[in-house]
């Protein structure tokens, strides 16, 4: 494929083209209560093309028939010639690459027949539908995707590579009277099937949150001091940082250029966020984008204040800065955006217990369920939450939703403990219609002295 | 393919369908005036679904080969759900227009034309004016080892426009949408302005928040927003399941008199409309709720089979999945009210143009809490000014039963037709 791919590349008359394919399999099941929904496999395959003009912006030509590479490049490029945007476009420099990445998949989940699978997830189901009575429904899904990917650009670069990505989903309703309640779970990774394995665990986490939540209260809405576990302090990091330092969107937010124009005090000293697509075998990681840039370790902000931004090719040449190897795209029917690959905040020191010793009474919010921003507010929805009351785990809560402005959020941040870990769920992140991106979020648990939560009226 | 790919399923079942969809989309951004990026795209993708020994197995390609289809289809029946499911036969199909030639011939230059139009219309007074134009171009074929083999052609024309204007205590963003199966006409440009203008200039003051108890007005694109959960609950799946709140609510009262839905695939031109669905059922008009009263949920033929109902004519199916039951075009009937006289009614509140999607609650129950994106002052019948930093919450199918009003000014917005609707019992909050 890379040959034909750089024959065809030969043709394009513009001055920069690149080409991506990809050929996907996808398998996909799916339980609901005691039912299967479904065990279906599916195959897809097609590419983009893109080319630019000095002068012009970019034309671009995606397309699922392989057979006419040359019209399609034909295409772009006159798509090219007829963009004129008011700043021109051009791309940092960037040394040709070649390689092929083909990780040897000792437990390819190709090899695995769709009864298996089919058998295990029901397997997982039932261990959400025996956990307890009040269990009245669930959804458990499974999904498998192997992609091909060959890039190739006018400049010479030539790359091929393998991409599995597998999730495993778990959502379990409890219903006691006329209070229902929900509770999701779930885990991506780019390993093969034995990552998948033995996750009955996670399936059981999801029932036994859903019936917890019956008997919880709704928190009273109020100003509080807050402490974050690590997945819903990764995902506030992903959220506000991560998004405000995409340099796309910077470019086209004034809102974001302005809260993350480096050198701004965007937060607490504490706090410490960057993005890394480089860190082995997490679900963000790639070997190159989808531009042919290897990610890096990039940070976003150093001790509260704005200290970098997340680029492709386009936007490092806009910004005078250097590709950063985050410009991904969903499949090959989408063009690369600057996206997040494995967003992190570093650690800090002490524990848990450290962190809530001196509250009096506080809010302990747990994972993220939904979230929202805006220009420079937020909401975010926590799974599931417990009172902090004279230095201890009180009461577990529900309903807890943060809402407030990024900067006060970062800003209040006066602790940030050293149990960092990451974790990699089975969603993903969305952007411009491209979801769910595959990305994985790191942080460990993050105090705030005073954060704005809404839950029942006072 | 289709005709080639279920003769050979007739081989190995009598039970089998079939879907292709074919999509051409021509995509200009214009900026200021400017085009400053243009995408094309050709996509093609089949669905087969065949039934063996009761099991269903489906799967999806967008590479065109039929034997790998198939041989992946009974490889999903082996692993496959059961289902009673029956195919429907042929029968003639109601006439609706889905595809409008000028438009399929669009070029390029012509969607730049139409950006630059809607830009000259819009730029003033520093504003930034980013416009969206796509054309889309495309074909559905559906058929099944009963004999059905129909195919129709669609065409789809949608708008999007981000105005950014500066005013003295901050950008106002104000965005509007316009899609169809026609290149917009002068009237519809001209109301598409109109529109905007006004709400550039409700926007262009801040105003502080009303009171927590204050009526609120939620205009079309809010509208959506809040009748999400009302939309999943008469998707026939929650029915089934029991976790619909209308699910033992067949015939009664379920809301407002004032309110009455449809599902209406047959109006012609629009996002939503088609003849048959993708599992080959001939479209209806379908009465959801009329006046208040709960008329039927919706069904595809596996969810209606399980059901033991009929299909309503609602399976869509996407390349890589099992149909599913979905609206086509959503129609929320309009009022009397003119906005002027829900004003007027609402005295003092909260009129709300847009909101951040829903955080904070549960379709399943009807509790939402949305940020209000853009939202404007109401005091003594007038709008005085934009409201920035609330929250409305409450619980959708409570504040259905205290409708204020309805408006008779309705606007697609997509593929719903929604009128704004007065709502009291919903409380706005600081955020």
């Amino acid at each position: 494929m890379l040959e034909r791919l750089l024959d065809a590349i030969k043709s394009s008359r513009a001055d920069y083209a690149d080409i991506r394919v990809e050929r996907s399999s996808i398998t996909s099941v799916a339980w609901r209560g005691r039912r299967l929904e479904g065990a279906s496999t599916g195959t897809d395959v097609g590419g983009t093309v893109r080319c630019l003009n000095h002068g012009h912006g970019w034309g671009i030509a995606s397309f699922n028939r392989l057979d006419d590479l040359e019209a399609r490049l034909a295409r772009a490029h006159e798509l090219s010639l007829a963009v004129r945007p008011p700043e021109p476009v051009e791309l940092a420099p960037a040394p040709v690459r070649e390689g092929h990445v083909l990780p040897a998949l000792t437990d390819d989940f190709r090899e695995i027949p769709l009864l298996e699978k089919r058998r295990y997830l029901e397997h997982l189901n039932a261990e959400m539908l025996r956990f307890d009575r009040r269990i009245v429904d669930t959804q458990a899904a499974y999904r498998d995707e192997i992609t091909e990917c060959w890039f190739v650009n006018s400049e010479g670069t030539a790359l091929h590579e393998l991409r599995p990505d597998a999730t495993l989903s778990a959502l379990a309703v409890a219903r006691d009277g006329g209070v229902m309640e929900r509770a999701v779970e779930s885990l991506g990774a780019r390993g093969g099937w034995t990552r998948m394995r033995d996750q009955e665990d996670l399936f059981r986490a999801a029932a036994r949150r859903a019936v917890g939540l019956l008997d919880a209260r709704p928190v009273r809405s109020g100003s509080y001091p807050l402490v974050l576990d690590p997945r819903l302090a990764a995902v506030v990091a992903h959220q506000t940082v991560g998004h405000l330092c995409e340099a796309d969107t910077q470019l086209e937010d004034p809102v974001a250029a302005e809260l993350a124009a480096p050198g701004r005090k965007l937060g607490s000293e504490l706090l410490t966020i960057g993005d890394d697509g480089s860190v082995v075998g997490l679900r963000g990681t790639l070997p190159f984008d989808d531009e042919g840039t290897p990610p890096s370790n990039t940070l976003l902000v150093q001790h509260g204040v704005v200290v970098g931004r997340l680029h492709s090719r386009e936007t490092a040449a806009r910004f005078g800065e250097r590709p950063t190897g985050n410009a991904r795209a969903l499949s090959f029917r989408h063009v690369p955006l600057v996206r997040l690959t494995n967003t992190y905040v570093a650690n800090g020191s002490g524990t848990f217990a450290d962190l809530i010793r001196d509250v009096k009474l506080g809010v302990y919010a747990c994972d993220a369920v939904g979230s929202r921003h805006r220009g420079d507010s937020y909401s975010f929805t926590a799974g599931h939450g417990y009172m902090i009351r004279d230095g201890a785990l009180a009461e577990p809560v529900k309903g807890v939703v943060l809402v407030g402005f990024i900067t006060e959020l970062l800003g209040a941040v006066d602790r940030v403990a050293g149990d960092f870990r990451w974790h990699e769920s089975g969603g993903g992140c969305g952007k411009g219609g491209q979801s769910p991106l595959p990305v994985a979020e790191g942080a460990p648990h993050v105090r705030l002295r005073s954060a704005e939560v809404r839950g029942q009226a006072p | 393919m289709i005709t080639r790919l279920l003769d050979a399923a007739r081989a190995r079942t009598q039970l089998a369908d079939a879907a292709a969809k074919t999509d051409e989309t021509l995509t200009v951004r214009l900026r200021d005036g400017e085009v400053v990026a243009a995408h094309t795209s050709e996509q093609a993708g089949h669905n087969l679904r065949v039934v063996v020994e009761g099991r269903i197995g489906v799967a999806g390609t967008t590479a065109l080969d039929p034997d790998a289809l198939l041989g992946a289809a009974l490889a999903s029946a082996a692993a496959g759900e059961e289902a009673p499911l029956l195919l429907p036969s042929p029968s003639p199909l109601p006439r609706v227009h889905t595809h409008v030639p000028r438009a399929a011939a669009a070029t390029m230059t012509e969607l730049g034309q139409l950006g630059r139009l809607l830009t000259t219309r819009l730029s003033q007074g520093g504003r930034s004016v980013t416009v969206h134009v796509e054309r889309s171009v495309g074909s559905v074929q559906v058929g099944n080892t009963r004999g059905v083999d129909t195919e129709y052609h669609v065409t789809l024309v949608a708008l999007d426009i981000d105005v950014v204007n500066p005013s003295g205590d901050g950008n106002v963003h104000v965005v509007a949408h316009l899609a169809g199966a026609d290149l917009p006409d002068h009237a519809a440009i001209d109301g598409l302005v109109a529109d905007v203008e006004q709400r550039l200039a409700w926007a262009a003051r801040s105003a502080p928040a009303p009171a927590i108890a204050a009526p609120v007005l939620l205009l079309p694109e809010a509208v959506r927003a809040f009748l999400a959960p009302v939309q999943q609950a008469l998707v026939g799946k929650a029915f089934l399941l029991g976790t619909s709140p209308l699910a033992d609510s067949l015939g009664e009262q379920v809301m407002h008199p004032g309110i009455s839905l449809t599902d209406d695939p047959l109006r012609d031109g629009q996002a939503g409309s088609r003849p048959v669905d993708d599992e080959g059922v001939p479209s209806f008009r379908a009465p959801l709720i009329e006046g208040g009263v709960l008329r039927r949920c919706i069904y595809d033929l596996e969810t209606g089979a399980l059901a033991g109902r009929p299909s309503t004519g609602h399976g869509r199916r996407s390349t890589f999945a099992k149909p599913q039951p979905a609206f086509s075009n959503l129609v929320l009937h309009a009022g009397e009210h003119s906005l002027d006289a829900l004003l007027a009614a609402m005295g003092d509140g909260l009129l709300v143009e847009a909101v951040a999607g829903g955080t904070g609650g549960s379709s399943r129950s009807g509790t939402f809490t949305h940020p209000v994106v853009l939202g404007y002052r109401v005091q003594g019948g007038e709008v005085t000014g934009r409201v920035e930093g609330v929250v409305i919450a409450g619980n959708c199918f409570d504040a259905l039963w205290s409708v204020g009003g309805i408006g008779r000014d309705a606007r697609w917005i997509g593929s719903s037709f929604l009128p704004p609707l007065l709502l009291e019992g919903v409380t706005v909050a600081p955020r």
